[in-house]
């Protein structure tokens, strides 16, 4: 990947990776960190990337799994944090709706809100999202139906619980 | 959505957020950054730069492996984003200007040296702040030349290239002073990691064809700094270009790196990582990509690879089993018979901390959670001995109704984890003599995994 390939690959799939993995970590911010983060490894890993068969779920993973790295780096207070984990300055979410949902998914477990996000949001295949996730067909079928009905009642209760968990 | 599902709340999420994301140029000049430190191609010891942040001179050492370069903090909110940035205009004393230049003894200051381009020549120091210039001669018929300018700020830096290549364009070749032979002079596709960067090159054309005498020149801005690197070899020609290009953007490398010192929102230089900190006892950068001959299927009869290694879709209490973050690479086997599913897996990060991470959060995941809950039975949780001389981690866990159950060990040596996982009809009793065995093969392929340390196989 040359440079202009990388430039337009990073222009074409920014923003919507954004909210891929803004949907899964409920963090717009955050997510934006992460996403640029995975793409500043994604060129320190070109060559790597030229060799992935799917170079946008590559950066998908890296900043989804940065994500959750930091919340539990936070979450121990093993260190201190850094700039990116410093006090939240989320910006407004797109609209109530979202931030309906996004609350939502920040509510259930952690695997199920990730089959969702990649199966209905990133328009996956359960192909893939078991690929990308490294767990079986039927596992992802699962997290998917348990999912898609506890985000029915959540949504159906109204706001969510404050004290939801991140990721 | 791709079920017909009539419960769809995701139908009108975004596809895109608008964000303000980098330009692509600074995301990549961030990747060649981190790629350069993870694989540590230059030493660096003994750099040592200055920091200027905002017009503030701020000395700091560079060089060490503890150092990192951070973007800049945003400005107050009493800087409006409209403000002229406050250009450094004095060459910071210690500022690398000639790191890489040479293999051997030490560049010499001098006079700006000049390239003729007819009716003018390059660089000159007319309309900058301030200029250095070094030079070196090495063994042989190869010398080297680098001039630093700074200019007033960007827009006259950014003017001088384009004179440069408004001058390359103008003057393709012309007579040496004797007149016996040709200077051809020719622009080189050739980018550089930086704002701007403009490559040429100069030969002697000898009147029976013989090309020679190359200068390869290199000329790189950032902000208002530009950065003009020369190199002189007798032979010429095409492939004689290639060499001299490569070569030189690799020994500038560290030099270009600190010029976002000069640049509109300039980087600061940085000590990362407080003493306090025990996560730097293994932030260092190591080779993270795992060998194509690694014997990750040693002794696995029927082992087959797998593109990801999947282990049980059991949570520890809220905790994946295994799900490491920050992965650069991996790869798997599996083997199966009547009785047990066998997987290995090897992951590689970026950096020993990674890893370390990951093992620690695991350990302690376990440690609180005798049990897990089950869809029909629940799973009792057994911390077992593994390998002690390493770090590293066993557990195992049991069905408390049927049969099952399954022992995980999970090993880091530098950069990388190696998991083993077992699962089949096991009991309690069944579950250290099957860490014991796991614990043989991870002593085993131990030693193959020095390639992921920071002192490497030697």
């Amino acid at each position: 990947m040359d440079e202009r390939q990388f430039d337009e690959f990073y222009t074409a799939s920014f923003s919507r990776l954004t909210a891929q993995v803004y949907a899964m970590i409920g963090n717009r911010d955050e997510a934006q960190e992460c996403v640029q983060e995975a793409f500043v490894r994604a060129w320190a890993h070109r060559r790597k990337l030229d060799q992935a068969e799917h170079p946008e779920a590559w950066v998908r993973t890296t900043a989804y799994r940065l994500a959750v790295s930091r919340w539990r780096r936070t979450m121990r207070g093993r260190r201190p944090a850094d700039r990116a984990l410093s006090p939240a300055t989320e910006a407004a979410a797109p609209s109530e709706s979202h931030v309906a949902l996004v609350e939502a998914l920040k509510q259930l477990p952690e695997s199920q809100r990730q089959a969702l996000v990649l199966h209905h949001i990133a328009d996956l295949p359960v192909h893939e999202v078991a690929r990308e996730t490294g767990a079986p067909e039927g596992t992802v079928k699962a997290r998917l139906s348990r999912g898609r009905a506890a985000l029915a009642l959540l949504l159906a209760d109204g706001p969510a619980d404050p004290g939801a968990s991140h990721a | 959505m791709p079920d017909n599902d009539p419960f769809d709340p995701f139908d009108d999420f975004p596809e895109g957020l608008h964000v303000d994301a980098l330009p692509a140029s600074e995301v990549r000049r961030r990747g060649d950054r981190m790629r350069r430190r993870n694989t540590a191609v230059a030493a660096v010891g003994g750099i040592v730069a200055a920091a200027v942040f905002i017009g503030v001179p701020v000395a700091l050492t560079a060089g060490n492996d503890d150092n990192d370069i951070e973007p800049a903090p945003q400005p107050t909110p009493s800087v409006t984003e409209d403000a002229e940035p406050s250009w450094v205009v004095e060459i910071p004393e210690d500022f690398p200007v000639t790191e890489g230049m040479a293999d051997q003894g030490e560049p010499t200051e001098g006079d700006l040296d000049a390239f003729p381009l007819c009716e003018t020549s390059y660089p000159t120091s007319r309309g900058t702040a301030d200029s250095v210039t070094y030079f070196y001669s090495g063994d042989g018929e190869s010398s080297a030349t680098r001039v630093f300018q700074l200019w007033p700020d960007d827009a006259t830096a950014e003017e001088s290239l384009t004179g440069l290549v408004e001058a390359i364009e103008a003057c393709p070749q012309e007579s040496t002073p004797g007149g016996e032979a040709l200077i051809r002079t020719r622009h080189v596709p050739f980018d550089l990691d930086a704002e701007d960067s403009v490559t040429f090159v100069q030969e002697v054309v000898e009147d029976d064809g013989l090309i020679s005498g190359l200068f390869t020149v290199e000329v790189a801005r950032v902000g208002n700094a530009v950065l003009v690197d020369s190199s002189y070899g007798s032979a010429g020609g095409d492939e004689a270009i290639a060499i001299a290009t490569e070569n030189l953007e690799g020994r500038s490398a560290l030099t270009r790196d600190e010029m976002c010192l000069f640049a509109a929102n300039p980087c600061q230089i940085q000590d990362a990582s407080p003493a306090s900190d025990t996560s730097a006892e293994v932030d260092s950068g190591t080779g993270a990509s795992i060998p194509d001959d690694f014997p990750l299927d040693r002794g696995l009869e029927g082992a087959s690879a797998t593109d990801v290694a999947t282990g049980p879709p059991l949570d520890v209490c809220g905790t994946p089993a295994w799900e490491p973050s920050g992965v650069v690479e991996r790869i798997a086997t599996r083997s199966t018979d009547i009785e047990y599913l066998q997987q290995r897996e090897l992951v590689t990060f970026i950096t020993a901390d990674e890893p370390a991470e990951e093992l620690t959060m695991l350990r302690d995941a376990v440690r609180d959670c005798p049990r897990i809950e089950g869809e029909s039975s629940g799973y009792t949780t057994t911390m077992l001995e593994g390998p002690k001389s390493l770090d590293s981690f066993s557990w195992g866990f049991v069905p408390e109704e049927g049969l099952g159950g399954g022992v995980f060990q999970v090993t880091r040596v530098g950069s990388a984890i190696l998991v083993l996982y077992v699962e089949g009809e096991m009991s309690q009793s069944s579950l250290q003599p099957t860490a014991d065995d796991l614990t043989q093969t991870t002593l085993d392929l131990a030693p193959e995994m020095c390639v992921f340390t920071e002192d490497g196989c030697s």
